[in-house]
This record gives structure tokens, C-alpha cells and sequence, in this order.
């Protein structure tokens, strides 16, 4: 049987199972004695019902874009290098200047969405499309250019082969619900080796993610253009062997790498390996990735944001703090080691690594 | 009909009739829950009911924007609760104790696959799976609720729905 029709008995299962249970809880309700109290949901029922089946009209049909010219913007939209947007390493090398125009436009009429192309930028190691979209007739909450679990995927086409080019942790999005326009910085694996040549990027449908799981648009938006080296930035990687024990684990700094993106600093440890369960191997989080997300904020807003105040994992280049860079920690990599992502620095002879109370220096 | 008398229709929403409402559309999600941790039909409607209390309650001083997520969270951590203190009845369960319990629906493969979800996956298995196929959430969120990393709650998610593949084979 098809995962998705196992899903299904399950779900029609489930739903013969629940008990009606209202009458008990009302009464259970009126026992208390309290006043009402008032919860708001964001939508009303009919909306979403309305709302639902938008969406899967809008899921059914393919869009049909097709390119327009567009109104010449900034290089990038302003809204990338905004608090709204999660990744400190992106802001700092657009605001250094780093980054190709790309400037192409796709409108659809049927369901005036206009999606714009802004500019992509990638060390060796990650590349990022900026890309807005905006629309006044179809509420765009919940559409997402997801690679990294929807159905949104970015392929590179080489001669007659396509590739499907992975995801690098999830990228940044920002839904401005006024504008009803979202941003979206896509992170996935680079194409720097493509430097001077002609470049053909497919990026193929759009995510819906609704109440009740995820549909798709299906589209594709094809982007040609020639890589310059404007969008490419080097690495520079420098060895390290630094011990230190936190919580009573040993780890160890292998490495530190730098690019106009970010900062890495890879770790082993004696707690940085596999969990076994049945004999299946699972990753579980480390003492020190945990020290690292106790200082992590989710802001509704502007996403992953550092809180300084708490206790956690932090860089620091000549006596400045680098952010960490929390939406691409759970990029993939080899098992007994952890990759800490951080901004990008400018000292990078004077870093040094802050665990809870204890101070590392890593050169 | 003039703005005034929108305004007058807007508020005359009785809040229990809202609160019905909200139980309607979300008791599928806190009862599916519950059961993954439980696996037991009546102790996962003594939740439900527990929940929406809380909820009533909690949304008396508080403002919940996301009822769902609220819900998710609050049911998950209620029966994890009740799982501790019940451990000893709960587990234990011969082979034959899922294929007794009483399925109400009438569709023969309905209740295998609802059989075979409670026997052949465990609780963080069954967890995930509801999150991710019948709440609609995603793996970004459930790694949050579960305090995992995402790549074992895909890893997981991943098993599950092998293992229920092979065992409904």
C-alpha cells in the first residue's frame, strides 16, 4: 500500500474514533463558573473553507508564468538585508556589496502572483537566490519556496542533464502581511564552479503549507544568466586543535573557515555521535549543540534571532560578536562532527569561541 | 448594512459557540495525539477533555494565536504526564491487545491501519507521524515539540512509515 493511502485510513480511522464529547465538556465548562472567554483564531470557519478551496484551485491548475520586464530595482531588495531576515551572514555580504543582478520578473494573470528574481550570491559551499513575490488578489501566508520540505525544488541544467541541486539548512523567509509580499533568501548547494559560464537554473513549484498539510503550484521558472564573479566569494580554511570539556564532555575544534557568508567552526566530541535504537542510528543533540540553541529566539517576525542575555555559544572577532546563524545549524554533515555556523568576520586572526563561561581561542 | 450593525452582528458571537467551534475543528489533532503516547482510546478522551479545559481556561487571561499548535503542545505534554503515571498499566500489551480494541470504523482497512500504527511503532514514531500527516505540521516544527534534531525526526518519520508499510504487506 502507497504511503499516502496508508496515511488515509489512518486518518479516516482516527477521525471515526474521536468521541463527540462535547456535551460532557460543556457541562464540565459550566461547572466552573467562569466568565466566557473569548480565543481568537485568525480565520473564522467559512473563511477557511473558502480559503482551502483557493488553495487547492490554485493547486489543480498549473501557473502559467511568463517574463516580463521588469522596473529596475536595487540590486536587492532592501528587505534581505532587514531585520526580517535570519541569516547575519547573508546581510553582512550584501551590505558588503557581494551578490549578482539577476532582475528578472514572471507575472501570472490568473492569479497575479509577480515573482522577482533579485540577485544570488554562494561561497564554495552554499549558494543564495533572493527571490520576492507579491500578489493582491491571492493571500500569500502560507505559499513558500520550500526546498527543504515541500515542493518547491531548484534544479541545474548542464547540456541535456538536470540536476537537483540540495538544500542547505532552510533558507530565510519574510511574509510582510500589509504588502502581502514575501522574501525568500533560497539556500542551496553551489554552483561556484560554474564561474564564467552560462548558468541555467530551473526553480520548479510552489508550497502551500495549509492546515491540512501541504499542496503545490505547479510551475517553473527557468533563470539563465552568466556567473560572474560578483556572486562568488573564496573560503579560507585554517586547522585547529583546541580541546575543551563542557559538562563534563570532551570536545574538540578541528577546524575554522571563513567566507563572505560565514563563519564554521567544526567539532568533534565525546558526546557528537550516533544514538543507537533497535540498531537504527539516530543523531541526537549534543551537550554543546544544546548550550548553542539555549540562547536561540524564534521572534514571529524576524525569525531566529540571538539572545544575548542567555547562556549559549558564541564568536567573537577582535572583541565583536559574531550572530550565529541558527537556520542552517542542522545542515547536513558528516556524524561525529558538528559544523557551529556563525556570521562572517573581519578579524580572522583574533576569533574566539565562547562556551557558557569558558573562552576559546582559536588561533 | 451599515457598519454599526456589522459591528453589532460581529459581537454577538456567543464565545461558547466559539469555543464549540474550536473543539470541532481541532479535537481530531488532540485526540490523535494523545493516543500515539497512550494507545488507549478512553485515557486519550480523558485528555481531550483535559486539554480543552486548560485551553478554556489558559485563554481566559491569555490571547492563543495559534489555537493548533497550542493544543499540539499542551496535549502532548498532558499525556507524557499521564503516561508516567500510568506506566505500569500501560505497558505490557500482548500481541493480540490492539487487534481487540474496539474500532468504530466500519472499514476493514481503516482498522488494520489503525492497529497496526498502535502495535508496530513506538511513541516517538507515532507522535511524528500524527504531527506530520494528520496535524500538518512541519518536521521544522515537530523537531521543536519533540526537543530533537530535525534529522532524526525525519530519520524517524522515515521508519515509521516503512515499518507500517512492511507490517500492513
Amino acid at each position: 500500500m502507497e504511503n499516502k493511502k496508508i496515511m488515509k485510513h489512518l486518518n479516516n480511522a482516527l477521525e471515526k474514533q474521536v468521541p463527540d464529547g462535547w456535551e460532557e465538556l460543556n457541562k464540565k465548562i459550566d461547572q466552573l463558573g467562569d466568565n466566557p472567554m473569548t480565543i481568537r483564531e485568525k480565520k473564522s470557519f467559512s473563511r477557511r473553507i473558502l480559503l482551502t478551496a483557493a488553495a487547492c484551485l490554485i493547486a489543480a491548475s498549473s501557473l502559467t508564468f511568463s517574463p516580463v520586464r521588469a522596473a529596475i530595482q536595487n540590486v536587492y531588495d532592501k528587505i534581505f538585508s532587514s531585520e526580517h531576515i535570519d541569516d547575519s551572514g547573508l546581510k553582512s555580504a550584501l551590505t558588503n556589496g557581494m551578490g549578482q543582478e539577476i532582475n528578472k520578473t514572471y507575472y501570472d494573470k490568473d492569479h497575479d502572483i509577480t515573482v522577482h528574481f533579485n540577485s544570488i550570491l554562494m561561497d564554495d559551499k552554499e549558494a543564495k537566490l533572493l527571490v520576492t513575490y507579491e500578489s493582491k488578489k491571492t493571500n500569500l501566508k502560507n505559499y513558500y519556496l520550500d526546498m527543504f520540505e515541500g515542493f518547491t525544488s531548484m534544479n541545474l541544467v548542464v547540456g541535456k542533464e538536470v540536476k537537483k541541486l540540495k538544500n542547505i539548512g532552510w533558507g530565510s523567509r519574510y511574509y510582510d502581511k500589509k504588502a502581502n509580499k514575501v522574501a525568500e533568501a533560497l539556500s542551496f548547494e553551489s554552483i561556484s564552479t560554474f564561474q564564467g559560464d552560462e548558468v541555467h537554473l530551473k526553480l520548479k513549484d510552489l508550497t502551500i503549507h495549509g492546515k491540512n498539510g501541504a499542496s503545490r503550484v505547479e510551475t517553473v521558472w527557468p533563470l539563465d544568466f552568466k556567473l560572474s564573479k560578483e556572486a562568488v566569494g573564496g573560503r579560507e580554511t585554517f586547522d585547529v586543535s583546541k580541546e575543551f570539556t563542557f559538562e563534563n564532555e570532551t570536545y574538540q575544534v578541528k577546524r575554522v573557515e571563513f567566507s563572505p557568508l560565514e563563519t564554521r567552526v567544526v567539532v568533534t566530541g565525546t558526546d557528537i555521535k550516533p544514538h543507537f535504537e533497535n540498531g537504527v542510528a539516530y543523531d541526537v543533540f549534543s551537550k554543546l549543540q544544546l548550550q548553542l540553541l539555549n540562547a536561540r529566539k524564534i521572534d514571529k517576525e524576524k525569525g531566529y534571532t540571538v539572545d544575548y542575555n542567555k547562556s549559549g555559544v558564541f564568536l567573537s572577532s577582535a572583541g565583536k560578536m559574531a550572530d550565529p546563524i541558527f537556520s542552517k545549524a542542522e545542515a547536513d554533515g558528516p556524524r561525529d562532527q558538528y559544523v557551529l555556523y556563525f556570521a562572517p568576520v573581519k578579524d580572522r586572526q583574533n576569533c574566539v569561541l565562547q562556551v557558557g563561561d569558558l573562552k576559546i581561542n582559536l588561533r | 448594512m451599515t457598519q454599526t450593525s456589522l459591528h453589532q452582528l460581529k459581537t454577538s458571537v456567543d464565545p461558547r459557540d466559539e469555543f464549540k467551534q474550536l473543539y470541532i475543528d481541532h479535537k481530531k489533532h488532540v485526540f490523535a495525539m494523545a493516543l500515539s503516547i497512550l494507545r488507549d482510546f478512553e485515557l486519550a478522551e480523558d485528555v481531550l477533555q483535559e486539554v480543552y479545559i486548560k485551553l478554556y481556561r489558559h485563554s481566559k487571561d491569555n490571547q492563543v494565536t495559534n489555537v493548533r499548535a497550542w493544543l499540539i503542545r499542551v496535549t502532548r505534554n498532558t499525556a507524557l504526564d499521564l503516561y508516567r503515571k500510568k506506566k505500569r498499566e500501560l505497558t505490557g500489551f500482548d500481541d493480540q491487545y490492539f487487534e481487540r480494541l474496539e474500532y468504530i470504523s466500519e472499514d476493514p482497512v481503516d482498522k488494520i491501519v489503525l492497529s497496526k500504527y498502535l502495535a508496530l511503532l513506538d511513541s516517538g514514531e507515532r507522535q511524528i507521524v500524527i504531527m506530520k500527516d494528520i496535524s500538518g505540521l512541519k518536521h521544522k516544527e515537530i523537531a521543536k515539540i519533540m526537543e530533537m534534531p530535525l534529522g532524526t525526526v525525519l530519520w524517524k518519520y522515515r521508519m515509521a512509515l516503512k515499518k507500517l508499510k512492511k507490517g500492513l504487506e
